[in-house]
């Protein structure tokens, strides 16, 4: 099991709705708004790395997103 | 009830976020946490009932031995 913490740079107003979209891929544990560094900030869990690299990719093709970086479980 | 959900970012000292993680894994209100690659070092992800409780496992993370600096991100009913 590999977990992931992503933090979500969004467009302005758009940021609900991302939490909404993001929360129903599978693999995501939680997702939430939050003031800060980041908009949005998602709790990943995956069976392995790669998956964790197609949420990111599903993460960047919503509408809104303008960046994500990505802190990964280490060991 | 309504639970204060939030993701609390740390940068360690060198060498110590292993020992780190494990302490904290031990507080109340820690869900979750893991060592990460990037710009931090560990993050937590804690549930408490408000955000005073938050404070108090924030500072708690602060004072750790081996925490340089922690950020955290609270969650907002957006």
């Amino acid at each position: 099991m590999t977990k992931a913490c992503i933090l979500v740079k969004a467009v302005p107003v758009k940021g609900k709705k991302i939490v909404e979209e993001v929360s129903k891929i599978s693999g995501v544990k939680k997702a939430f708004s939050a003031y800060g560094r980041a908009d949005i900030v998602v709790l990943v869990e995956a069976k392995e790395y790669e998956e964790i690299l197609k949420i990111v990719d599903k993460i960047h093709s919503l509408d809104g997103v303008r960046s994500t970086e990505t802190l990964t479980e280490a060991w | 009830m309504d639970m204060v959900e939030a993701c609390v970012l740390i940068r360690t000292e060198r060498g110590k976020f292993v020992e780190v993680v494990k302490r904290i894994k031990q507080l109340k209100g820690v869900v979750d946490a893991y060592p990460v690659l990037g710009r931090f070092d560990a993050v937590a992800h804690v549930s408490v009932s408000d955000t005073r409780e938050l404070g108090d496992v924030v500072m708690k993370i602060g004072n750790m031995a081996g925490v340089v600096f922690t950020e955290t991100l609270v969650e907002v009913e957006a």
